[in-house]
């Protein structure tokens, strides 16, 4: 008794003889006597001012008054959680039953053996208080748990509701047949097919379900699950099963796809814009300036015929030839004028050509016609144009292919080059990186992709397109 | 008699310019102008002429389709295209489509009266650097060998495997992927009839393909 407490008793005894000596002998082991009653009501009537003070209480069965030992010790037992031990001098069996419905700790018979009173109090005491820690930390769990946004299920190890927390009882308020309870949950899982979860859990000690549709009486909510066994040693003793609402996630990552699908609209509606200018711009510079250009050489020519000493009419002609072919080097950089009249063949044809003139540049195509809208066409190029544009900028390579391919309704863009590969922190890499980005964005449009595979023997920047060819 | 011209360009100034050429040469008169391909297709309606300048690029109707037009017309009359554009894009596409020649603006000054001169009498005209090139191009169709009908590529791959080098030896030395190296092989061997790469190295050895 030293390391512990004091216990404290309360001595509901009508006998003054039999109450001191019980007083004295529990005061000398060193328990707390709070009070001696010598009737039930007494008792009562303190408990109920003085709920949480006793912890065990020594009743005498035979009690004068309105209310015997057992009629008290039942009232006790329905306000209070404190434990009983009754002190009898029958031996009738009837009495003993009906005693034992109130759940004493334990009986002693008078005349009471001092050591077993003391033993037999002190095991009561302890037994009070280990029931009480028990409680308060069932209490300290499942308010912990009530408190938590998700749904806590336990189960023991055939499936039977153990524990609820509040969120689980809302979710199920009248939950049925708690027997099938976690493949009623799972009966609605992304595939629509059941899972064998206690397989899983038993190989893997946990199973998470991502995105799952809880079907709710009143509604369907997207929710992860995680399911975990409770073991010790090695033993199953049960399941707990989280269930955790996202659908505030869910609304966030949609509104943010909401977001990405209106950027991407209106980068595409930006390209398009581009475009646009950049053949309007290219057709005036082309078709206005290049007119009056061809104008003055004509004229220049002429007036050469008309005068004898031309030499300075000469250097004229040359600089309106030089202007001529800006002009239409400029417009071409803009938009060459044969991705609006020839097929993407022509185009990329022409484009390796042009940028022969600074790195071979050899054009494959598997198809001999192909025909595309207008927009994919000049996705196509552009993307080949970069790329060809990033290989001569970076990539310090001799050769450099282009294939296009049309593959089970694929169209797949192939551009090579034999150079050093895409360098990482090369201090360009954010200016390279928007290229890239402008690329990749070609591609999605038409829901395609573009992928970018590089090593020291060169970069390989692969675009795919879905496409159906149409009869026309 | 003088050598009558119909001459459509919807820019009026460089129009004044290219009649300031004709008109300064003896021997040909401007009979009508137009400014887009409608007016030149009444023009040609109206009139009868020798030869016809068409500007590639004019409003309403364009000079590919305003050629195309004349040449279901009037098949005889020849046409000169008149363009900004570069020979090497357009020049092929125009003479197949039936014109007579293909001329760049800024050279009309030196070389106009000289392909009027050659097309009047059924020739065809193009500067002489695109000549050799086109020559080729053009007899594509009506090849007197098989491999004519090839595309520049297309015999770069004949003759790699009329050397013996396999499909994916050829793949790695053109630095593309084997699946377009077969697609070329297919075609070298659909276009030209023949079934297999024996007969291919067979082709180039008999025609002394390989230098």
């Amino acid at each position: 008794m030293s390391e512990e407490r004091p216990g404290k008793i309360i001595i509901v005894e009508d006998e003054p003889f039999q109450a001191r000596f019980l007083t004295l002998t529990l005061k000398k082991a060193g328990f707390e006597i709070i009070d001696v009653f010598d009737n039930g009501k007494a008792n009562l009537d303190y408990l109920k001012n003085n709920p949480h003070d006793a912890e065990l209480i020594l009743m005498d069965i035979m009690l004068k008054g309105a209310l015997d030992g057992i009629e008290t010790a039942e009232a006790v037992k329905t306000n209070h959680d404190i434990q009983v031990i009754f002190l009898s001098g029958l031996t009738d069996d009837d009495v003993i039953d009906r005693a034992n419905v109130s759940t004493p700790h334990t009986f002693l018979f008078k005349p009471v053996d001092p050591r077993q009173l003391v033993t037999s109090v002190l095991m009561g005491v302890r037994s009070h208080r280990l029931s009480k820690d028990l409680r308060e930390s069932r209490t300290w769990f499942s308010r912990t748990l009530d408190n938590i946004q998700s749904a806590i299920i336990t189960t023991d190890r055939v499936g039977n509701i153990i524990f609820r927390n509040k969120k689980a009882l809302e979710y199920f308020p009248d939950f049925g047949l708690p027997q099938n309870m976690v493949e009623e949950l799972l009966v609605s899982n992304r595939e629509g097919q059941k899972i064998n979860y206690r397989e899983v859990i038993k190989l893997k000690g946990s199973l998470n379900l991502e995105s799952v549709i809880l079907q709710l009486p009143d509604r369907n909510i997207p929710v992860d699950i995680l399911l975990a066994s409770i073991t010790r040693n090695e033993r199953i003793l049960g399941y707990v099963i989280d269930i955790i609402d996202i659908s505030e996630k869910k609304a966030q990552q949609d509104a943010i796809q909401k977001y990405q699908i209106q950027l991407q609209e209106f980068s595409d509606n930006l390209r398009n814009i581009q475009e646009r200018e950049r053949i309007k711009i290219a057709r005036e510079i082309h078709d206005e300036l290049g007119q009056y250009l061809a104008r003055l050489k004509i004229d220049i020519s002429r007036l050469k015929l008309d005068i004898e000493d031309n030499t300075r009419l000469n250097d004229l002609e040359s600089i309106a030839d030089t202007l001529v072919k800006r002009v239409r080097k400029v417009s071409s950089d803009l938009r060459p004028k044969i991705l609006d009249d020839g097929t993407i063949l022509e185009a990329l044809d022409w484009l390796s050509k042009e940028f022969s003139q600074s790195l071979p540049v050899s054009f494959f195509c598997t198809e001999e016609v192909l025909h595309l809208p207008q927009e994919l066409k000049t996705d196509i190029f552009r993307i080949a144009q970069e790329s060809l544009s990033n290989i001569l900028k970076h990539a310090r390579a001799t050769l450099a292919t282009i294939e296009l391919s049309l593959d089970d309704n694929t169209i797949e863009l192939v551009i090579r080059d034999n150079g050093i590969g895409v360098k990482k922190n090369n201090g360009q890499k954010k200016k390279k990186t928007m290229g890239v980005m402008g690329m990749k964005e070609r591609a999605r449009r038409w829901k395609g992709q573009l992928n970018i595979v590089s090593s020291d023997n060169g970069t390989t920047v692969t675009a795919s397109f879905p496409f159906q060819e149409t009869d026309n | 008699m003088k050598t009558r011209i119909l001459l459509a360009d919807d820019h009026a100034i460089l129009r004044d310019g290219i009649r300031g050429i004709l008109e300064a040469t003896p021997g040909f008169e401007v009979v009508a102008e137009a400014s887009d391909g409608m007016e030149a297709i009444a023009a040609l309606e109206k009139n009868q002429f020798d030869v016809a300048i068409l500007d590639i690029n004019m409003p309403k109707l364009n000079g590919l389709d305003t050629l195309k037009h004349f040449k279901s017309v009037a098949p005889k009359l020849p046409v000169l295209i008149l363009s900004m554009y570069p020979e090497e894009q357009y020049a092929v596409r125009m003479l197949k489509a039936g014109a007579s020649g293909y001329l760049t603006k800024e050279a009309a000054s030196n070389q106009l009266i000289q392909a009027i001169n050659k097309v009047i009498i059924g020739g065809r005209y193009v500067s002489p650097e695109l000549a050799e090139q086109l020559a080729f191009g053009l007899t594509k169709t009506e090849a007197d060998y098989p491999h004519e009908l090839l595309s520049d590529r297309e015999y770069q791959v004949l003759i790699m495997i009329a050397s013996g080098k396999s499909v994916s030896e050829i793949a790695e030395e053109l630095f593309v992927s084997v699946k377009t190296i077969s697609t070329y092989r297919s075609r070298i061997l659909e276009k030209m009839d023949l079934t297999n790469n024996a007969q291919i190295t067979h082709y180039v050895i008999k025609n002394d393909l390989l230098t």
